[in-house]
């Protein structure tokens, strides 16, 4: 019989060398660290895929995951939109992204939350930027629909989606029928309330951009003189109809010089962005 | 019954229950701050947010663990037939095992306020009510892993059935909403079953789904619903747990 114990010295020690069952599990293991060597070799090459734009999960399937707190979820969710096709060291260019993904993806959160900016500003400020420009359709598509029903409220993305559509999609009629959304709306910036009348000057059509100036001119408390002063130039200079509104103008210009004598204050109103839509704002914090 | 709440109280220290729960959600805030700063706009809502839920899902987890746990040692060293042996009745044994509990989960939740509060308060009210909906939260969920303590005879079977619970009772709003909608299956009885079916646990299942939503502290409440809703939830409910751990612990036989 072999001898598995071996006296070494007074203790008597387990000589594991001469243990036919630990060579064998030796040899395995031996046996399984080449395995795993050669399965390295073989699949080294072989990467995770890592899309882009992560597939757009059904509406049920958010919800049911959001375990009845949808705010939370929708912020991590937004949060996985903003850095897709950015992450493990990657940088992707905009071209590259699905827009008919995103434009779902932005769909499917504002299920969770219309009320946050965080979407519009992400589609307006980032992706709006894509070398393609076929792909700022469905960023326009998305601030129409996000905006419809609330003009007052979300002004902002209107006119941002009227720039879109002019300047990025050369849609001079899309941008138009968005700037019209915004006319007569009163307590948001005058120049946001004439953005339709720009749009007409730009096609040619100063009557009805006329129509537009001259709405807003029948309200004096809503603007200042300043602003008279430039819808004055813009009915003249750009516009060529100033005879049309010569008394009009002059009424109105009598009335704001009264109640400068008056002592009155001139209308302040603001004219910058809304304080939480992330818009760069000028020295001063005008 | 007070030596009771503070042996529980004792055992939570021992075990670090307590340093290792705030630890973990200092932890999650500090995570949730990086990627807040990470977000291009409303980074404070963001951190919020990530913040808020991260807590409220340790300080969850981590009761059930300990409440399952606990109950399971007090069984098996006989503290519960030490316990007995002594002039107290099954039913005030229950209650101070529960009042203990719920004094270890508020213990968690109130610093968890604070740090809620320095991380950034964007609307009082919603922040109010989402701290008083924590607290009744974690209320429950103790009288939920207590009741399956009593019930479940280990002590990985009461973790594991608290958090399905749990997680059921988070996810309940949304199974109501989708069975009543009845286009889930192609077959109308298939979809009549399953709307009975669901209707059926909804009325044993808590609606955990109104209680500490992020978005109140983001936008407040929208109106007093909401706080009525959570309230009466927990009127309801945390009696009815007690009650129903009560008599099967008097049923019990050691």
């Amino acid at each position: 019989m072999k001898k598995f114990w071996r006296n070494d010295g007074s203790e008597a020690t387990w000589n594991l060398r001469h243990d036919r069952s630990m060579q064998a599990a030796v040899f395995a293991l031996l046996l399984c660290l080449g395995g795993q060597g050669a399965f390295w070799a073989h699949s080294r090459g072989i990467m995770p895929e890592m899309g882009i734009v992560p597939a757009v999960p059904g509406d049920r399937t958010v919800r049911a995951l959001s375990f009845g707190d949808e705010q939370a979820f929708f912020r991590l969710l937004a949060l996985n939109i903003q850095n897709s096709g950015d992450t493990f060291g990657r940088f992707t260019a905009l071209y590259k992204y699905d827009f008919n993904k995103l434009y779902h993806w932005f769909h499917l959160l504002d299920g969770l939350d219309n009320e946050s900016n965080y979407l519009p500003s992400m589609a307006t400020y980032y992706f709006s930027q894509s070398q393609n420009r076929d792909d700022v359709r469905y960023i326009v598509d998305y601030l129409d629909e996000y905006t419809e029903g609330r003009a007052k409220e979300k002004w902002w993305w209107v006119a941002q989606a009227s720039y879109l559509a002019s300047h990025k999609m050369k849609d001079d009629d899309r941008a138009l029928a968005l700037a019209e959304r915004l006319r007569g709306v009163k307590g948001i910036p005058l120049w946001a309330q004439q953005l339709a009348a720009f749009e007409h000057e730009k096609r040619g059509e100063f009557g009805d951009a006329l129509a537009i100036i001259q709405e807003i001119l029948k309200d004096p408390s809503q603007y200042s003189q300043g602003e008279l002063n430039f819808m004055k130039y813009f009915i003249d200079e750009r516009l060529g109809k100033l005879d049309e509104v010569q008394g009009e103008l002059k009424q109105i210009q009598a009335e704001k010089d009264k109640e400068k004598a008056e002592g009155k204050p001139d209308v302040t109103l603001p004219n910058g962005p809304p304080s939480d839509v992330g818009a760069a704002k000028a020295p001063g914090g005008a | 019954m007070f030596s009771n709440i503070r042996y529980v109280l004792l055992t939570a220290t021992r075990d670090r229950l307590f340093i290792g729960l705030l630890l973990g959600i200092l932890a999650a805030a500090y995570i949730s701050s990086v990627l807040g700063s990470t977000a291009m706009l409303e980074t404070a809502q963001m951190t919020l947010s990530f913040s808020a839920a991260s807590a409220r899902v340790i300080i969850m987890i981590g009761l059930i663990v300990f409440i399952g746990f606990h109950m399971r040692n007090a069984f098996d060293a006989r503290e519960i037939d030490v316990l007995l042996s002594r002039p107290i009745s099954r039913t005030s044994l229950v209650i101070s095992y529960w009042l203990g509990f719920i004094t270890v989960g508020t213990l968690l939740v109130i610093p968890t306020i604070i740090m809620i509060y320095f991380v950034g308060v964007l609307n009082m009210t919603g922040f109010m009510l989402w701290s008083l909906s924590l607290i009744l939260e974690c209320w429950l969920v103790v009288s939920i892993a207590l009741f399956a303590s009593l019930t479940v005879k280990s002590g990985v079977g009461t973790v594991l059935s608290s958090l399905a619970i749990y997680a059921i009772s988070r996810m309940m709003g949304f199974f109501v909403a989708t069975t009543k909608t009845g286009i889930l299956f192609e077959a109308e009885q298939v979809n009549t079953g399953a709307r009975w079916l669901m209707t059926a646990v909804s009325t044993v299942v808590p609606r955990l789904d109104f209680f500490a939503k992020s978005q109140w502290l983001i936008y407040g409440a929208k109106s007093y619903d909401d706080l009525m809703l959570f309230l009466l939830q927990s009127a309801v409910f945390i009696p009815l747990l007690l009650v129903a751990s009560v008599i099967d612990f008097k049923r019990k036989q050691f």
